[in-house]
């Protein structure tokens, strides 16, 4: 029985089809302006991926910011116990995941059925979430994708407020023009959300092993800092981003009761 | 100045002498610096009070963000991160956390060193009123604290003990007073900066050795040229002014301004008031610390803090205020939007008013506005 | 009358609109509420209330009628005093009960927060005027001290004749009053209260300490009264006691019945109700009684047939208060499945423990206040919260945790640690704005929200209670 999840984020729309419990497909695509659009494009994107004729899903299951925005799911749930179990079923021995996306993060623990038993999450602001990497970067000229290459080259991080995006962004402009090297810049923009991210949590406690999902899961600086944040190993799975849609998958799946979308 | 470089040693020495008269078996006393501790009970019973007044860096409060909500004063956040964090000898040395507990943010900040347990912590009040019924409270919650004090040291706060001590620390308040009334012609070597100092010493450094220091300023003082030193005079005055907490100092003098007078709830020595020598030693420290002791902004009223600052600045001859507060202080922030017109109805002079979260990089603002306003009142 | 259908689903007679007419075409005049504003409250108050009841129709009609009170208090020549939220029980209700009717004394930022806020959707304009004055935005201070001064400043209610300084408990409030002092020279009256009582103490309460606030709400009255020209009597005590216990004892009836499964109303909708004690003038207190004993049959018959807004064994929490300037909240959580039957506000256990050995009304006030736990310390409210949990059997703890107040500020964070520890409950903190919705995002409270409902139905599935622990 052919079953689909998705996750709409502010940024990325993923999506992933399973068969009984076997990841047949995935894709991600960029949200853009408008998520039906977008959900229709990742829709027919996974299908054709998958190469199969998948006429129809059995049931689908949409998380993510943009979970109420789909008209044809049939449950919406919270992409936080999407994360849970989505990590669970790449890596059950894990029993915290870190979820940095684009505009919020969040710090889950869950048992050894990927069930959620305590969760925080930052929303307030952008400082520690994606949103900030890519201001940063805009900032510093370089792509995405080479901030975490860079940032290894730095052996004293720059001490950047963690608090305001919008601070942060002048500061570093303003230790830019000091002469501030690079790779000691994005260095400090990764301990700033790592530090931000491990206070979070600190509260609940992180317990081993601890996954690290989300867009932002892709950059080992990040991965760096967060580890010598909280103290302990951290392990990305291969696809970070799909963890939310995979999850969602998997309780289309299952039947599991959601709230209406 | 040499009293000055004497003093650096001093404190460079200070913890490891704490250690050693901890080992010795003498307790170490550490209490939240807002005037309201009378060091005499502490002193009486042979232990030393130490005031935890760290603060102006911005990873104990990161770090206290794990213990408390953000929207809390900062430097009562600092006070559980350095606790936390570990390494300040202060915060690590102590037997006993003393809060007199004032306003909301110091009693949050009393419960979750309770809540989390990072040490022994012993809490009396402070009410927010001068009436003969808060007098007797405000002496009642001393009177618990010596029961303690006597119960942790085994020392005994007799009514000659306590005298003795209130004897030193006249002094020492007597010998602040005097330095500060000479600031008044402004013509000092001695700077604001160097005062302040002063003041964040005396909270933990020996008392005596403080009180030596201090005569030896004057001496100093007293024999030097006076040299004229120009630039606007400023009162600078807030909430608190912790130690480690440079950065405003630094920028007005950096623009030209002369700090000539400093007032503040907390993070600094209160030195006005002498307590009397004559009657019962405990009706007079809650006389003078609590009934004459100049109301900070959360009582009610708090118009008391007000007319004293209206007064230094006609002393003081001063050209403009910098209120300096520290965010989420609420009753500092609403008397903010206050005080700046009551201030210019009375004399005429303008409010420079600046908030700080302990920050990473908040200079750089910060030097717009104190520069700007330095120049605003040069003129 | 353009307003009468709203008043009418509201409660109002039609009788009682012809009789206050003149009263009501000049209140709204003030207020600029015309006929656009009516319909939209309309369709607020339908979709925000369960006006099914009638009891909750009648108590949004009261709140509109304390708003037209307090609006033209001056022009009809009232004393107007204004206390603050939270209030201390019964210094109001005596100072109105003092005057019979020619004193106003209510909490008008509630009334407005309410009626001209969650009703109307007028009030932020009063809000933002609030912080231009004297409470600057981005410092976490209160919106209802915001209001007080906007509304004051905007002409909209009048400088009143006396403030009661809630010093008791919150020092925002102080300085606000202090500021109304310095700038309006409204006289006030300041009632104190030390909260440095030991962790461990509570529910033991510390005689110095309950002698302090005893001396000081006498004062508050005697003070008062003198300010006003009254010559304070035991026996108007008497007179409003009778209707305030009458008003207590329906709210205990409506609490009891939401130990039903399910509850038969939403806590928001009873909130509404239980703190009408804040809102009204003397004259209109006996509306608020009647708006109760209304409600009790009606959730009765609810009970009766098992229905409510949630199905049953819909899990169930305890919160501090649910967030009342917009139904969002409420409806994000009851969307989401999750049950308050009872929140910190509404439970009255501390009525079991009072000392009879208190025997005036000061001591006795102080004591009941003192024993609420709130103005006692954080302690105390962790200590009701657990026994809320016990006493209704609750699943887990939905904190509404305010940004803009210091003294619940260590609330969450202590209540998180120590339930799930203790109780082996699932907490959830939700940071909030009680009283102002300009600040905080729906969508990510939905997330949070919706994890916790999701994660309560699922424990409450597999049988975890707080019994048994995880």
């Amino acid at each position: 029985m052919f079953v689909c999840g998705l996750d709409i984020g502010a940024a990325t729309t993923k999506a992933v089809i399973l068969n009984d419990n076997k990841i047949i497909s995935y894709s991600v695509l960029p949200t853009g302006q408008s998520v039906k659009l977008a959900t229709d494009k990742v829709i027919d994107e996974v299908i054709k991926k998958s190469g199969l004729n998948i006429s129809g899903f059995e049931c689908v299951v949409s998380t993510g910011y943009g979970r109420h925005s789909v008209s044809f799911a049939d449950r919406a749930v919270s992409e936080i116990i999407c994360h849970a179990r989505g990590a669970n079923f790449l890596l059950p021995s894990v029993r915290t995941v870190i979820d940095i996306g684009g505009q919020d993060s969040k710090m889950i623990s869950l048992d050894g059925e990927g069930n959620v038993t305590n969760f925080a999450m930052n929303d307030k602001c952008a400082a520690g979430t994606g949103r900030f990497i890519e201001v940063m970067a805009h900032v510093l000229e370089v792509s995405l994708e080479d901030m975490g290459k860079l940032s290894l080259n730095s052996q004293k991080p720059s001490l950047i407020s963690s608090t305001c995006t919008v601070f942060a962004e002048s500061e570093v402009v303003s230790l830019r023009a000091k002469g501030e090297p690079r790779e000691n810049l994005i260095a400090g923009i990764h301990k700033g959300i790592a530090s931000r991210t491990a206070i979070m949590g600190r509260g609940i406690g992180f317990s081993k092993d601890v996954a690290f999902t989300g867009g932002v899961a892709k950059n080992f600086g990040v991965k760096r800092e967060l580890e010598s944040a909280i103290g302990m190993q951290i392990i990305v799975p291969e696809e970070p981003q799909i963890v939310g849609a995979l999850g969602a998958a998997l309780l289309a799946g299952d039947g599991d009761p959601g709230v209406a979308a | 100045m040499d009293t000055l470089e004497s003093l650096d040693i001093h404190l460079k020495n200070r913890a490891r002498e704490l250690e050693g008269l901890k080992a010795e078996g003498h307790k170490i006393i550490g209490y939240y610096p807002g005037g309201y501790v009378p060091e005499e009970i502490i002193l009486s019973c042979g232990a030393i009070p130490v005031g935890l007044h760290r603060g102006g860096e911005h990873e104990p409060v990161l770090i206290a963000g794990a213990y408390l909500p953000r929207w809390i004063d900062t430097f009562c956040r600092s006070q559980i991160g350095f606790k936390v964090l570990g390494g300040e000898p202060t915060y690590d040395l102590i037997d006993l956390f003393v809060v007199p507990v004032t306003d909301n943010n110091v009693r949050i900040m009393a419960d979750a060193w309770e809540f989390y347990r990072l040490g022994e912590i012993f809490k009396f009040g402070v009410p927010h009123r001068k009436t003969e019924r808060a007098l007797n409270y405000y002496l009642h919650g001393i009177h618990a604290f010596k029961e303690k004090m006597e119960s942790l040291s085994g020392g005994k706060a007799t009514e000659e003990s306590l005298n003795e001590a209130i004897v030193l620390c006249n002094r020492e308040r007597e010998l602040f007073r005097k330095i500060s009334l000479m600031r008044k012609s402004g013509s000092l070597s001695l700077t604001g900066k160097d005062f302040i100092r002063l003041l964040h010493a005396s909270l933990w450094l020996d008392k005596r050795a403080m009180v030596e220091t201090l005569e030896s300023l004057i001496r100093e003082i007293e024999s030097q040229e006076i040299q004229p030193r120009f630039g606007p005079r400023i009162l600078l005055t807030g909430s608190t002014l912790a130690y480690g907490d440079g950065k405003i100092i630094n920028l007005v003098e950096e623009a030209g301004g002369k700090v000539v007078i400093e007032h503040f709830a907390e993070g600094l020595r209160y030195y006005w008031d002498d307590v009397a020598l004559d009657g019962n030693p405990m009706e007079a420290l809650a006389e003078a610390y609590f009934q004459r002791r100049i109301t900070p902004a959360w009582f009610r009223p708090s118009r008391e803090m007000r007319d004293f600052l209206i007064k230094l600045a006609g002393e003081f001859s001063i050209d403009g205020v910098i209120w300096y507060g520290l965010m989420y202080r609420d009753s500092y922030t609403v008397q903010s939007t206050l005080f700046p017109k009551i201030l210019k109805d009375a004399t005429g002079l303008s409010t420079l008013v600046i908030e700080s979260d302990y920050d990473v990089q908040e200079v750089g603002p910060l030097r717009t506005r104190i520069e700007t306003f330095i120049e605003m009142i040069r003129g | 009358m353009y307003y009468a259908d709203i008043l009418k689903l509201c409660g109002w007679e039609e009788d009682q609109m012809v009789r206050e007419k003149p009263r009501l075409d000049e209140a709204f005049r003030i207020l600029g509420l015309g006929p656009d504003e009516m319909k939209i409250a309309e369709g607020r108050v339908r979709e925000g209330y369960d006006i099914d009841l009638m009891g909750v129709r009648k108590a949004l009609g009261v709140w509109i009628g304390g708003l037209i009170d307090v609006v033209l208090s001056k022009t009809e020549g009232k004393k107007t005093v204004y206390y603050s939220f939270p209030p201390l029980g019964g210094l109001g209700g005596r100072i109105s009960a003092m005057g019979k009717g020619e004193i106003l004394c209510v909490c008008p930022e509630f009334i407005l927060d309410i009626a001209l806020g969650a009703i109307f959707d007028r009030i932020d304009p009063i809000m933002e005027t609030g912080e231009e004055k004297a409470l600057p935005p981005g410092r976490a201070l209160c919106a209802l001290n915001k209001i007080r001064i906007g509304a004051i400043a905007k002409g909209i209610i009048p400088a009143p004749d006396l403030l009661l300084a809630s010093s008791y408990y919150c020092d925002q409030g102080g300085q606000t009053d202090e500021w109304l002092h310095e700038v309006y020279g409204v006289p006030w009256v300041v009632l104190d209260n030390v909260m440095d009582s030991a962790w461990d103490e509570f529910p033991t309460l510390n005689p110095e300490r309950l002698s302090y606030m005893a001396a000081e709400i006498e004062n508050a009255w005697t003070e008062a009264a003198g300010i006003l020209g009254q010559k304070p009597d035991e026996k108007d005590w008497g007179e409003y006691a009778e209707l305030y216990s009458r008003f207590v004892a329906g709210i205990a009836k409506t609490n009891s019945a939401m130990k039903a499964d399910p509850p038969p109303i939403s806590q928001s909708n009873l909130q509404l109700v239980r703190f009408l004690r804040n809102a009204t003038s003397y004259d209109r207190f006996a509306d608020a009684v009647e708006a109760i004993d209304t409600l009790i049959p009606e959730l009765a018959q609810r009970v009766k047939k098992g229905t409510g807004p949630l199905p049953k064994g819909s899990p169930r929490v305890t919160s501090f208060l649910i967030p009342q300037r917009d139904h969002e909240v409420a409806h994000l959580i009851e969307k989401a499945g999750i049950a308050i039957p009872v929140t910190f506000l509404s439970y009255d256990a501390y009525t079991g423990m009072l000392d009879p050995t208190y025997t005036t009304i000061a001591e006795k006030s102080a004591q009941t206040e003192l024993s609420r736990g709130l103005y006692h310390s954080t302690s105390a409210i962790l200590y009701w919260t657990k026994k809320a949990v016990e006493d209704f059997d609750l699943d887990g703890v939905l904190w509404s945790q305010p940004i803009h107040c210091r003294p619940m500020a260590s609330s969450g964070f202590v209540l998180k640690k120590a339930i799930e520890e203790e109780l082996g409950i699932p907490v959830l903190i939700l940071e909030v704005d009680w009283y102002d919705n300009r600040i905080f995002s729906g969508e990510s409270m939905r997330t949070k929200i919706e994890t916790f409902g999701h994660l309560l139905a699922a424990r409450k599935s597999k049988g975890k209670t707080n019994k048994e622990g995880n």
